[in-house]
């Protein structure tokens, strides 16, 4: 059953949709990426989730039931920018937002304190906000998302601005919620993230979904792209063939961009293999980048056409 | 509303810890009674020093100077020197100056006095009251008038003023009272700026920490904002109430302080002492009258719910900024609410019976200053209080809503500063 589910949700600010007609659904347990360039709507999406903002249209369903107060309880949320009371200690900021979640002074401040040795942060609790670094601090922020255990996660931008140590760190603690049946949703344009870390993904642009389903489903449907031969031998057959180009040729490696997909590049490899020494073939799917890019240009081209 | 007490409680707490907090407490009534104590003091220490000398020189025929002399020998001395040498003496500060009695000066009413300049209003008013005293009495004595007579027509009137009411006949207060509401008034006026200010500033700076939105993930705006004003407001009260506290062990002080300077052992002795000197500060603050329950209870009340009107509205206004120059901008219109009843106190004080003063004063956004004021100043019918109380509760919650709306649309809304025209529309819509 779908943890989240959206339902043709839009907001609107005056004229403008920041959200269209968004709907998709998020199977629990699942690591769920929002993916879209700057603007494209993706902290909109994420306040309605948190239900920080109404949508104007649409439902949203938080565990079968449509999304309500006190389903806030049961969601964390790290915002793209930090939000902590700089004056506060560490342990008072903790304290203060646990107990809006919920939980009792006396049961946030021992989470606290084992959610700050977690994460490397052993002994920051009589530390004020305005003392820390921008790791540090992003760090406090992400235990105020867990502080209450929800069993869904949504973060913005988590990995904005983390140096690899840190980002390693919230990588593991990440897999280990994800491990105990947490569902996280998170937003990101650092597409390699992705790759590494989501099950499933929508992409949004201007407002609007314009990709969705789980990685390897988008993948199979982009097919593949590239082949790349290492190759010794006469590989003068390429230029007669039609429908492909040559991207790049290096140290008797080629790669070889396709327009026929797979058949295409079985073509290939048959014709290579009579022309010479074949030593490697790969049919390369496309990144994530790319994907993203051309379904970007393309809707954008589309609505320009409109 | 559990999430409401919870944030009210955070901003009560986080507040009333801070250093700032419990040195405006203290300084507040220190800077108080240093205002009220400092002229008692300086007429106090004016009197006793008498480091004024005065020489009279007297050219008329009626041997005016010994009569001055032995009317005030601390300021006054017959002098024995030239003028030539009483000017030498001014010039070098061993004399503060000379007073010139000309031969025509009883029939003219005319003297010359020669200073340095300064000395205060008080060297001269001495000299002048003195002279004139003296004057007058010389004037009747040479036509002819008795002694006895003139003790008589010397003799100061004591008014004492009793105020009628249906249960009983008491000691009118009603001048004291009214400088008391008068003071009251100017309180609030500031408490609601003051605490206003705090709502406003706290607001926006959870507006750009971005604090305001994991409140929002855990709380609907518009119980973050009614925390936020009932927190602040909670602070407000507490700090009331130790001044109070304060008031009264200041004012035990006052009183001791007083009792002890006029040299008198009894409250009596105390005003009479200072009946004398005219100290009008003193005897104000011997015969402060005690305040009713009534009377404290207007000002508590038109002290929170004016709080709670313009700090909810400030509030808003704030959600809506995005920084101080914004707020400096939106909140003029509110402001200027606060200011107005400052600027027609005199119009609702002559008389503050009067129809003109009972409408100003029951227009809500005037009652917690005007109202207040009236409480204090006159016998309010119950009916205008009643309706004073109800206009001001429906007022609030008014206000709560539209700040609510506000601010929920606000406080998650960077950029461009919203236009009124766009307010309202937030307000329209929701």
């Amino acid at each position: 059953m779908a943890f989240i589910e959206l339902d043709r949700v839009s907001k609107r600010y005056g004229t403008f949709y920041a959200n269209r007609d968004i709907s998709f659904a998020v199977e629990q347990g699942r690591l769920f990426g929002v993916l879209g360039p700057n603007g494209a709507g993706k902290t909109t999406l994420l306040r309605m989730i948190t239900r920080i903002l109404l949508p104007d249209e649409g439902t949203i369903f938080f565990a079968g039931e449509p999304l309500a107060q006190h389903h806030q309880r049961r969601i964390g949320y790290v915002p793209e920018e930090r939000g902590l009371y700089k004056n506060l200690t560490v342990l008072d900021n903790l304290r203060y937002f646990g107990q809006l979640k919920g939980l009792s002074s006396a049961e946030v401040t021992r989470r606290a304190l084992w959610w700050l040795q977690r994460m490397d942060a052993h002994g920051w609790e009589k530390k004020k906000i305005r003392e820390l670094s921008k790791g540090m601090s992003q760090k406090v922020q992400f235990i105020v998302s867990v502080l209450h255990d929800p069993p869904l996660l949504v973060l913005d931008e988590p990995f904005s601005g983390l140096d690899p140590l840190n980002a390693q760190v919230f990588l593991d603690v990440i897999a280990e919620l994800r491990a105990k049946g947490t569902t996280i949703l998170f937003s990101t344009h650092v597409m390699e993230q992705v790759e590494q870390l989501c099950d499933d993904i929508v992409l949004i642009n201007r407002g609007r979904i314009v990709e969705s389903g789980s990685l390897r489903q988008i993948k199979a449907r982009y097919g593949i792209r590239r082949l790349e031969l290492a190759f010794d031998g006469d590989d003068s057959f390429l230029e007669k063939l039609d429908g492909i180009a040559i991207a790049e040729r290096r140290n008797g490696s080629i790669s070889i961009e396709l327009s026929g997909g797979i058949e295409q590049a079985q073509h290939i490899i048959a014709r290579a293999l009579e022309h010479g020494t074949l030593r490697r073939a790969e049919c390369i799917e496309p990144t994530l980048r790319e994907i993203f890019i051309e379904t970007v240009r393309h809707t954008e081209s589309q609505e320009v056409t409109l | 509303m559990n999430t409401s007490w919870l944030i009210a409680r955070h901003e009560f707490l986080s507040r009333v810890r801070t250093k700032g907090f419990i040195i405006s407490t203290l300084l507040a009534p220190v800077g108080l009674l240093v205002v009220l104590a400092l002229p008692i003091l300086v007429s106090e220490l004016a009197q006793t020093q008498g480091t004024h000398r005065i020489a009279v020189v007297d050219q008329s025929p009626h041997a005016i100077a010994p009569i001055l002399v032995a009317k005030d020998s601390t300021l006054f001395f017959p002098a024995t020197e030239p003028i030539a040498t009483l000017r030498a003496r001014v010039l070098a500060d061993s004399l503060t100056g000379y007073l010139l009695i000309p031969p025509d000066g009883i029939e003219r009413d005319s003297v010359v006095l020669f200073t340095r300049g300064g000395g205060g209003l008080g060297l001269q008013e001495a000299v002048s009251d003195a002279v004139r005293e003296v004057f007058r009495r010389q004037r009747l004595l040479a036509r002819g008038a008795d002694t006895t007579l003139l003790r008589l027509a010397e003799q100061k009137t004591k008014i004492e003023r009793i105020k009628i009411t249906r249960e009983r006949t008491e000691r009118d207060q009603t001048a004291q009272l009214t400088i008391i509401g008068y003071g009251m008034s100017i309180i609030v006026y500031m408490l609601l700026f003051i605490y206003g200010g705090i709502v406003m500033r706290s607001v926006l700076e959870e507006k750009t920490n971005r604090i305001v939105e994991i409140l929002a993930s855990s709380a609907r705006p518009f119980d973050i904002m009614l925390g936020k004003v009932l927190g602040v407001g909670a602070v407000g009260l507490f700090q009331m109430l130790l001044w109070i506290v304060l008031g009264i062990g200041v004012s035990i002080a006052v009183g001791t302080t007083l009792l002890s300077l006029s040299g008198a052992t009894t409250q009596a002795g105390a005003l009479a002492h200072y009946r004398a000197q005219d100290n009008q500060v003193a005897m104000l603050l011997l015969q402060l009258p005690s305040l009713s329950v009534g009377h404290i209870a207007a000002f508590v009340f038109f002290f929170l719910s004016g709080y709670v009107f313009y700090s909810a509205l400030f509030a808003g206004i704030a959600a809506a900024a995005d920084t101080e120059q914004d707020i400096q901008t939106l909140q003029a219109p509110v402001s200027i609410f606060i200011v107005l009843p400052m600027l027609v106190i005199p119009l609702v004080m002559s008389p503050p019976d009067a129809p003109a003063a009972a409408i100003l004063s029951l227009i809500p956004m005037f009652s917690p200053v005007l109202m207040l004021m009236r409480l204090f100043a006159t016998e309010v019918p119950w009916w205008q209080v009643l309706l004073s109380v109800v206009l001001m509760v429906a007022s609030i919650i008014g206000a709560v809503w539209i700040a609510g709306r506000i601010y929920r649309i606000g406080i998650l809304r960077y950029g461009q500063r919203p236009t009124f025209r766009q307010i309202l529309r937030w307000i329209a819509e929701g």
